[in-house]
């Protein structure tokens, strides 16, 4: 009777314990996937923020030369026929 | 000031992106296309003067300033509706809007006009690299358009004229006097003299007249005569500023008949509360009945009903004037009243209420 009750109280160890490894394994599983998922999206953001567009009017509007080489030559002004101070 | 050149206008300077305006970027202001080096495609699109619509764009984030300023005279030009309608008739009003737009209406202020870049009358460009200038510098802005009577007068531009000591001696800059909130903000007058006197000399010689104030002539006169009768000096007059389209260039143009020097005191043609001397000094301003013959006939049919010598604050204030060596520098002196036989005589019926007809009195030694 001592060895059926040992042998009893055994096997419910045994099933509890499966049914905790059962759990953490499932647990472990969506840890994985939710770190996946987490580690997927930067992954795509990442090399967009590290180049941000290049502002071509900045580039040209600080650049003396190239504003004196793309300046249009200034239409001759007809002479005003105003007279007087204005 | 030389001309700028083209690439001097348009150069954007390194502090600018320090600025906190310069964090944004150019085409959320200024529209175009930044992704090109192309200079065509570039600015296909592209709002050279944003400001244009200050809502949008000032307004972000200077909203206060930018719903007030909407009504200030810099930028509403209340003041010449208020004269041209006065001198005309309703029905007269859309050819006197017509000639405003072609002739008067680039003399509107907009933001950028004063912190941003020089007005378009001085060639416009980039007053500091895009950087906005809080305080705008008086010869490139202010005085760019306001130069052939104020500006010359302040500065001492006119020959033999001394300039206004508040500039020859203090270094004071426009602002000194007319401050932000004053350009910003009309509340609600229609003309630079309606309302509330901004500025006043008494803002800093608060002792002027009260019974501290050792100079006993102030107490005398000071609701009688303006600052400007004794400290002014000789100023600028003008007549008869005809203006039209060109037939060839299609551009407006302008033609003054004359210009010169005066110093003439005249009775106050705007005598109120705020502003309640007898005498002020008076101006004549270019006007005539044909002034805008160009866009119609008889637009001033009610020419008579304004002066054409009108009340005037010279900027060339001085403390000691020739009117105010003595007493009878002035007393008795017609030479220095606008007396009638020194108005046009088509001008007399128009000029009744400033003119003055009994000089006073000499004063016995």
């Amino acid at each position: 009777m001592k060895k059926y009750i040992t042998l009893l109280i055994l096997c419910v160890s045994m099933l509890l314990l499966g049914a905790c490894t059962a759990k953490s394994t499932t647990t472990s599983v969506i840890d994985e996937t939710e770190v996946a998922t987490s580690q997927a999206t930067p992954a795509t953001i990442i090399p967009v923020s590290l180049e941000p567009p290049v502002d071509n009017c900045v580039v040209c509007h600080t650049d003396k030369q190239m504003l004196i080489d793309t300046a249009e030559v200034e239409e001759e002004v007809p002479e005003t026929e105003s007279e007087g101070v204005g | 000031m030389a001309p700028l050149e083209p690439w001097e206008k348009v150069i954007i300077g390194e502090d600018f992106f320090t600025d906190v305006h310069g964090q944004t970027s150019c085409v959320a202001c200024h529209a175009g296309d930044s992704s090109t080096l192309e200079k065509d495609a570039a600015h296909d699109g592209m709002i050279a003067a944003p400001d244009a619509d200050p809502q949008r764009t000032c307004g972000n984030c200077h909203n206060e300033i930018v719903a007030t300023s909407a009504d200030s005279l810099h930028v509403s030009q209340a003041g010449y509706f208020q004269v041209l309608y006065s001198r005309s008739l309703p029905e007269n009003h859309v050819a006197l809007d017509e000639m405003f737009a072609d002739n008067c209406q680039s003399c509107h202020t907009t933001c950028g006009d004063c912190h941003i870049a020089q007005p378009d009358s001085v060639g416009g460009g980039l007053l500091d690299g895009h950087t906005y200038v809080k305080t705008p510098p008086m010869t490139r802005t202010c005085t760019a358009c306001h130069g052939s009577r104020v500006g010359n007068e302040y500065m001492g531009k006119n020959e033999g004229i001394p300039g206004d000591v508040h500039f020859r001696q203090g270094r004071m800059s426009c602002v000194a006097c007319h401050d932000a909130a004053s350009m910003h903000d009309s509340e609600g007058n229609n003309h630079r003299y309606e309302g509330e006197q901004s500025p006043t000399c008494e803002s800093c010689h608060d002792q002027v007249g009260k019974a501290t104030d050792p100079i006993v002539q102030h107490q005398i006169h000071q609701d009688t005569l303006s600052c400007q009768v004794c400290h002014s000096v000789t100023y600028t007059s003008c007549d008869s500023c005809h203006v039209a389209v060109s037939e060839t260039t299609g551009n407006p143009f302008f033609k003054t008949a004359a210009t010169y020097m005066t110093f003439l005191i005249g009775q106050n043609p705007r005598q109120t509360e705020d502003r309640p001397y007898d005498y002020v000094p008076v101006r004549h301003i270019p006007v005539d009945p044909d002034n805008f013959e160009f866009y119609g006939e008889n637009l001033q049919s009610n020419f008579n009903l304004l002066p054409s010598w009108a009340y005037a604050t010279p900027h060339n204030i001085q403390r000691i004037t020739p009117q105010n060596e003595s007493c009878n520098a002035c007393h008795g002196n017609a030479e220095i009243f606008l007396t009638a036989d020194k108005v046009k005589p088509e001008e007399l019926e128009a000029n009744l209420g400033v003119i003055v007809e009994k000089v006073p009195a000499l004063i016995p030694e």
